[in-house]
């Protein structure tokens, strides 16, 4: 495409290492947010579109809204609006000194008082919090290992609500100059953040645009970043697209219902555990991106995922099959209807049981709850960096249990246990743990999300060469 | 020679030799051997290997490296647990067909028992997990914290020779650094200048100690990319941060006052005080402005870094633009020549061959790409490079004199390194 190669051209005359200022950063994504109000962000669910929705809608907030602690890329808390902490040893009490001289962006500012008002409109009454001098102390009745790790999570983000009713303000290093809910939102620098003024002059986002689009307008120059899918990266790379994957954050598996013949039967779900080619879903499918699913948390966050069997075994499957008396009944499998990558996968998967002499459906099914006796594919984000917490969470979404097993493994060899029980029930089926996959103009510099795909933008720059940009391309 | 002026003469010396091998010293390379986090875990891990498996089985190893730990780290590990089931009453075989180290009666009464070790990692740090094929059993030990690996690079044959040394490492930014040599009342210390505040650490009793630390006041927040400097001239210090200045002290304890300051950087070589500029605030470059008292300037404009070179009527600036390019500039403002492919970041040393001085870039990139500093000779409108490429582990964040600044990629922190620039004959 020849906008692109000028682009890229107009990049490589760009050689420099410190960041330049100024420019517009052009954002398009599938998903479509309400609204930047960290307090509405969506619970993710059964479908793409919700799991994309719930990561877009946190990242947005995430320019805008700051918390009191952030997680580096090995997970670990950092300083964030808090600068400092401590806590008792049985980690029931906690007490936070915030940085100072931060401001919202309505100019006021930020207070332990106004840090309880926030974080009590989030989290109810989970908590005792309280002011302490210029200090902010949280208080439980349970002993609060993981308290550092939810500080970090947009749950627990720090805002204000002005008096004149202008809306729900933050600290973060953009502000929301343009909201126009599930179609388009415009971000512009924050010139008083405390960690400087971004690169950045503005972010506008185009919201609700099918990755076929967003792939047109990347060619064409109108977007600098933009969602790929696993199908498309060829032809991305091709037109010279940087391409960037985060380390798998999704969990695509089939999950049997609660209740039926294909339930009671753990034959059967052995054998379509072991029908399935997985390495074939990630080579082909995902183009090599993401990973074979085994387990439930991925290799990186667990570092234990690899003792998980996934490869196929055809020979015992149908032998376990052929066990089967009387023969199993067809099975229907629901993927969202909104999800390509669902569908493909889907259909593989009753390839693959066709293989072994099980018959499988695979049909479209819309968001709502499972139909009785119908298998689905669902697509899970991680919840928590914590593996312990990532955990408990996929317990509870995927119908394995309350959540209070995982809850009190603390251990690699306590959560692998957990995990291991969870999966050798063959309830859930693991198929593949999916990455976020970008495209990236070759003019986007200083990219550098978390390994998990939190954005960063407020490093970002844009090498935009004086004279070098198409006309009419960039405003 | 009287008894007492040769025990004077004696301890002059040996001062003077303190005083000689104090700066060098005050690296890493100093510091006595960590107990081994890695040797820890895999004594850890033998424990519950032993708790677990009957007691005098013969074992065969087998590994795999699933994670970023290179060979060095895995075979200490290796060593380190078979060392230690060993003690244990445990025997090994090399292999299932490899020449038993055992002696055979025991192979021959117990089958033997494959253990697989295999280092993998997690977010948060490395997991030594052992798995016994046909039994359910998986043990695992995590390392408490990544071992560091500190690279020097040393260079063979080159006209000018630049060893880095990494001096000093921290999770926060580091904008400059110096090292503090060492007194007969004062051991070997090291100022960190940071965005927040500056640190005086010094060694003792084996380790550095954080001896004073000092917020610096600043009324606007700095750049997300701040540049500062800081100068020794020991006891004294100065810090130099946009739209701020400090001056302190380490007479007895760290001391720092700081004042809004709207005086221009005096940039280049320092003998020549004629570069007046003004870093933009809450940018993370500085300009001239055009003005009469600098109206013969050779540069007038926005900048990241310059360096005056030459005398007399040979004098130029060199000057690496926003723009991203580099131009070498002649008294009212004539350009010599471009050079392109050059980072934003510049500093004029002495190479110490013929009285000779050379320019040290950075090299092209962002903060997500790796740097590198490599000398060049400005002959006429030409940039000859006279050194190998000097790589470092991140994006070169400050290059002050012979100092360099670097966010490590791998580790996310940032590491002060002293360059030692010499002629490489």
């Amino acid at each position: 495409m020849p906008v692109l190669f000028a682009l890229a051209l107009a990049a490589s005359l760009v050689a420099t290492t410190r960041p330049r200022y100024g420019g517009t950063l052009r954002i398009e994504m599938r998903a479509r947010v309400e609204a930047h109000d960290p307090r509405e962000i969506p619970n993710d669910s059964f479908g793409a579109g919700d799991v994309a929705a719930a990561a877009s809608a946190g990242k947005l907030v995430s320019l805008a809204f700051e918390r009191l602690v952030r997680l580096d890329n090995n997970g670990q808390p950092q300083p964030q609006l808090a600068l400092s902490w401590q806590s008792d040893v049985a980690k029931k009490r906690w007490e936070f000194r915030l940085r100072p001289g931060v401001k919202f962006h309505d100019g006021t500012s930020l207070t332990p008082a106004t840090v309880v008002a926030a974080l009590q409109r989030q989290w109810g009454n989970d908590f005792l919090m309280s002011v302490s001098g210029d200090a902010l102390v949280i208080e439980s009745k349970q002993p609060q290992l993981d308290l550092l790790e939810r500080l970090a999570t947009g749950r627990s983000s720090i805002f204000t609500l002005p008096r004149d009713g202008s809306g729900i303000v933050g600290t973060g290093p953009f502000r929301v100059a343009e909201w126009q809910p599930r179609q388009r939102a415009v971000f512009a620098a924050n010139d008083d953040h405390w960690g400087g003024r971004p690169f950045l002059d503005k972010i506008e986002v185009q919201m609700g645009v099918n990755l076929t689009q967003q792939l047109v307008d990347f060619e064409l120059g109108k977007a600098d970043l933009i969602e790929l899918a696993p199908d498309q990266l060829r032809r991305a790379t091709q037109d010279g697209a940087r391409i960037w994957a985060s380390a798998p954050v999704e969990l695509l598996a089939v999950v049997f219902p609660a209740e039926g013949p294909a339930a009671q039967d753990a034959r059967l779900r052995q054998a379509l555990a072991l029908a399935v080619d997985r390495a074939a879903l990630q080579n082909v499918l995902l183009q090599k991106q993401g990973e074979v699913a085994g387990g439930l948390l991925p290799q990186w966050l667990s570092g234990y995922a690899f003792l998980f069997p996934a490869a196929a075994d055809v020979d015992r499957a149908r032998k376990l099959i052929a066990k089967s008396s009387p023969a199993p009944a067809p099975l229907v499998l629901e993927y969202d209807a909104a999800d390509p990558l669902a569908r493909a996968v889907a259909e593989r998967v009753a390839l693959d049981t066709s293989q072994v002499g099980l018959k499988l459906q695979a049909v479209t099914a819309g968001p709502a709850s499972q139909a009785a006796g119908k298998l689905r594919l669902m697509r899970v984000r991680l919840a928590d960096l914590n593996p312990r917490v990532a955990l408990s969470s996929l317990a509870s979404t995927l119908s394995l249990g309350d959540g209070n097993d995982a809850e009190a493994a603390v251990t690699p060899e306590q959560q692998y246990a957990v995990e291991k029980a969870m999966v050798d029930s063959n309830r859930v089926i693991p198929l593949v743990h999916i990455p976020e996959i970008y495209g990236l103009s070759p003019l986007l510099r200083n990219w550098m999300p978390t390994r998990w795909g939190a954005w960063r933008l407020e490093d970002a720059w844009l090498a935009l060469p004086e004279q070098a940009a198409p006309a009419g391309a960039r405003p | 020679m009287p008894a007492a002026r040769r025990v004077f003469l004696l301890i002059l010396a040996l001062l003077l030799l303190l005083l000689l091998f104090a700066v060098p010293t005050v690296s890493l390379a100093q510091e006595p051997s960590p107990p081994s986090p890695l040797a820890d875990a895999a004594r850890q891990l033998a424990a519950k290997i032993a708790a677990a498996l009957q007691p005098r089985e013969a074992l065969v190893l087998t590994v795999r490296n699933i994670s970023s730990l290179n060979a060095a780290d895995t075979a200490e590990v290796r060593r380190a647990l078979e060392a230690d089931l060993t003690a244990r009453g445990f025997y090994f075989v090399t292999g299932r067909s490899g020449v038993p180290r055992a002696p055979a009666a025991v192979e021959d009464a117990k089958p033997l028992t494959e253990i697989r070790l295999t280092f993998s990692e997690n977010l948060e740090g490395f997991l030594l997990i052992v798995d016994v094929p046909g039994r359910d059993l998986a043990l695992m030990q995590p390392v408490p914290s990544r071992p560091l690996a500190v690279t020097r690079s040393m260079n063979d044959r080159p006209t000018v020779s630049i060893q880095k040394e990494l001096i000093w490492e921290d999770h926060e930014p580091i904008l400059d650094f110096s090292a503090v040599p060492a007194l007969p009342d004062r051991p070997p210390g090291l100022l960190v200048l940071g965005s927040e505040h500056v640190s005086f650490y010094q060694w003792l009793e084996g380790s550095w100690r954080l001896a004073g630390q000092h917020a610096i006041d600043h009324a606007r927040p700095f750049s997300r990319d701040p540049r500062g400097v800081l100068g020794l001239n020991d006891p004294q210090f100065h810090v130099v941060l946009p739209g701020v200045s400090c001056r302190g002290s380490l007479n007895a304890a760290l001391i720092l006052r700081c004042a809004p300051n709207s005086q221009p950087w005096l940039e280049g070589d320092t003998h020549h005080l004629e570069v007046l500029g003004q870093q933009v605030e809450g940018r993370n470059y500085f300009e001239i402005r055009p003005s009469e008292k600098l109206s013969a300037s050779p540069f007038q404009g926005e900048y990241y870094s310059v360096v005056v070179h030459g005398d007399g009527d040979d004098r130029a600036w060199l000057v690496a633009q926003v723009d991203g390019q580099t131009g070498l500039y002649k008294k009212n403002r004539e350009l010599l020549a471009t050079f392109n492919g050059w980072g934003s970041d510049l500093e004029q040393v002495a190479t110490g061959c013929d009285n000779r001085h050379a320019v040290l870039t950075t090299s092209p990139g962002d903060w997500t790409t790796t740097d590198s500093v490599r000398a060049f000779e400005i002959d006429g409108t030409k940039a000859v490079p006279v050194s190998p490429t000097i790589e470092f582990p991140g994006p070169i964040v400050a290059l002050w004199d012979n100092r360099v600044v670097v966010r490590n990629l791998k580790t996310g922190r940032y590491e002060a390194y002293r360059l030692t620039i010499s002629c490489g004959k």
